[in-house]
């Protein structure tokens, strides 16, 4: 393997020494070298992306007007610049869990307000993960079409990949191969519910994804129960499991039911859309609430599962 | 769930002699994978039609014939993925012991591996035949994304093989810096462009070939002569996992015969098709090769 400790500047390494020995939770996000690694890549690709790609100024149709032209010229980039290091982004993601899950951190210190500031930090490390793709479309992709589409898929990323905040507080309770297996049914017994409504002519959104909220609400009802009483089992855990992935993606309808939105299609819209990025709402209502809740849980969800299980 | 109830007597007892017998035909699961292509392709086939929109259904519901290929073909894509981590992760668990087979056997169980993969995606065809995909726009982009899976499944009939010999995190980070080193030459390339007069760009599948070549050599001469390190097996891993990007690439650039297809005769597609087919199954054959070489120099303790 590469050394990269002769890359790392001398003062982040005693800052990294000082936070390690004062505060070890801030120390263990690694935060200071995902800023380290993220703003660099985001400076280079920023400044000098614009050398690589392609510009826009070829006619490939000439029947068509100039800015279709532009266009297809500049989508040429998008695998290049825009898929693939996305994909390459969220696999460093897979790494950065996997740091977390091998250090067995122990949060049984933190108060709620510690479980918070962690999954913002959580938060922060992931965020600074997409910003180098950020600066990629930035620099690469001169049609603005093209552009919001780009930023609309790291949007899209960021926020349905919210749950990774919370995933280091109990991914040691799970087996990787049991997390696979979990979406999997998950997103089977989902589809089968949709299939069955659609057999029963319910077929709109605000339908399907009401039903689908009874059955998150009974779920989580349930799920809340056990681990109140101390007497959930390694199903119980799963089903949270389920509930932690699932809520990020039915969290817009229930903000359409608040009246934040005035139908589903908006409300999902606020997830990620190219005339909605990264507003001030979708910063409140799709970031900052879903951590909020986040936090909580993981305090919840952690402290119940300390403590030794009743079992009759 | 209790999936004993569902399984047919019959397959059972079929099971039970195959694992008495031929232990490595059982290994590969391939009963249950069959059992399961057949089934779930029949239903879909049969019942698709019923849950599915028709293009003619316009009132203004976002759930119409265009989401039809995302809901079910794009998911059914996902949800099969997820199985066949299961099925690598069933592979991994059982710790089977290949090095006594023979070549034809060896190829014989990367072809059942092969089969297993194809078979586990086997239903998404159901998809265009069932009636599910109305379309041909979209009948097409399954078709293609089928081809796809057909390339794809090579490497992950040859991870059984090898896949003890990695973490996953390790796998992770190797397809990382595969992606990384790719790149890295795609920039290089860009920067000695103009001494080349301009034309390096349209040479990249070229490098990439020659870079391909030459990490193949040395992998291959560092695994004869037993001195490989933990790197090495990475190498060889990334060697297995770009092979049918690799291949392809070398097949039309130096054989070019697509353009002699093109030029002898109007291409039927027929010929592309069995052309396609003939080419997996002598990647296959390739893959055992190699995948044997590395599995029998791996077995036996490393001169260090």
């Amino acid at each position: 393997m590469i050394n990269s400790d002769l890359i790392k500047p001398t003062f982040l390494k005693r800052l990294d020494h000082y936070l390690l020995t004062h505060y070890p939770i801030i120390w263990q996000s690694r935060i200071i070298w995902v800023a380290f690694y993220s703003l660099s890549l985001f400076a280079l690709a920023y400044f000098f992306g614009d050398y690589f790609d392609q510009e826009p100024g070829e006619i490939i149709y000439r029947d068509s007007d100039l800015g279709y032209n532009y266009y297809l010229v500049d989508q040429r980039d998008f695998l290049g610049f825009h898929q693939i290091p996305l994909f390459l982004s969220v696999l460093t993601m897979v790494y950065w869990l996997y740091l977390q899950y091998q250090q067995k951190i122990n949060y049984s210190r933190l108060s709620i307000g510690g479980f918070l500031g962690v999954t913002l930090l959580n938060f922060a490390c992931i965020a600074l993960l997409l910003l180098p793709i950020v600066g990629l479309a930035y620099s690469a992709f001169d049609v603005t079409t093209l552009l919001n589409k780009a930023l609309t898929g790291v949007q899209l990323i960021l926020t349905l990949g919210l749950p990774v905040v919370m995933l280091p507080f109990i991914i040691r309770e799970f087996s990787l191969i049991e997390i696979v297996l979990v979406i999997f049914a998950g997103v089977v017994y989902c589809f089968l519910l949709a299939i069955v409504l659609s057999v029963f002519k319910v077929n709109s959104s605000e339908g399907v994804l009401g039903v689908f909220l009874l059955n998150f609400v009974v779920l989580f009802g349930l799920v809340l129960i056990r681990f109140y009483r101390k007497t959930y089992t390694q199903q119980t855990k799963r089903l949270a499991l389920v509930c932690v992935l699932s809520f990020t993606v039915i969290f817009p309808y229930v903000l359409y039911l608040l009246d934040v939105y005035n139908s589903t299609y908006q409300a999902y819209n606020g997830v990620a859309h190219r005339h909605h990025l990264f507003t001030l709402k979708w910063l409140v209502a799709h970031i900052l609430v879903v951590l909020g809740v986040y936090g909580l849980g993981a305090y919840f969800m952690y402290r119940s599962l300390l403590f030794p299980i009743k079992r009759k | 769930m209790n999936f004993e109830k569902m399984k047919p007597e019959f397959l059972k007892k079929l099971d039970q002699h195959l694992l008495l017998h031929y232990p490595s035909i059982w290994h590969s699961k391939i009963i249950w994978t069959g059992f399961y292509a057949i089934v779930a392709f029949t239903s879909i086939h049969l019942l698709g039609d019923f849950v599915d929109s028709e293009p003619d259904y316009l009132d203004y519901v976002p759930y119409h014939e265009g989401s039809d290929f995302g809901w079910f073909f794009g998911l059914g894509m996902f949800l099969t993925g997820l199985m066949v981590i299961y099925w690598l992760y069933l592979q991994f668990q059982q710790k089977i012991d290949y090095g006594k087979l023979s070549f034809g056997k060896f190829l014989g169980v990367l072809i059942l591996n092969y089969a297993n993969i194809v078979l586990l995606f086997l239903p998404l065809v159901a998809m265009i035949t069932g009636g599910i995909l109305d379309l041909e726009p979209d009948q097409n982009s399954a078709w293609s994304s089928w081809h796809l899976v057909l390339y794809g499944a090579m490497p992950l009939s040859a991870l059984p093989f090898v896949i003890r010999q990695f973490k996953l995190i390790e796998m992770i980070l190797t397809a990382f810096f595969g992606f990384i080193y790719c790149l890295v030459i795609t920039l290089v390339a860009f920067l000695f462009n103009g001494s080349f007069g301009g034309g390096i760009m349209q040479q990249l599948p070229f490098l990439y070939i020659l870079n391909f070549a030459a990490i193949g050599v040395y992998t291959i001469l560092k695994f004869s002569t037993k001195e490989y390190t933990q790197q090495t097996k990475r190498l060889g891993l990334l060697l297995l996992l770009t092979f049918p990007m690799a291949a392809p690439l070398s097949f039309f650039y130096f054989g070019d015969i697509a353009v002699w297809w093109v030029h002898t005769r109007v291409i039927e597609t027929y010929d592309v098709m069995a052309m396609a087919y003939t080419f997996v199954v002598l990647m296959l054959v390739a893959y055992a090769i190699f995948t044997r070489f590395m599995y029998r120099q791996m077995m036996f303790p490393g001169k260090r």
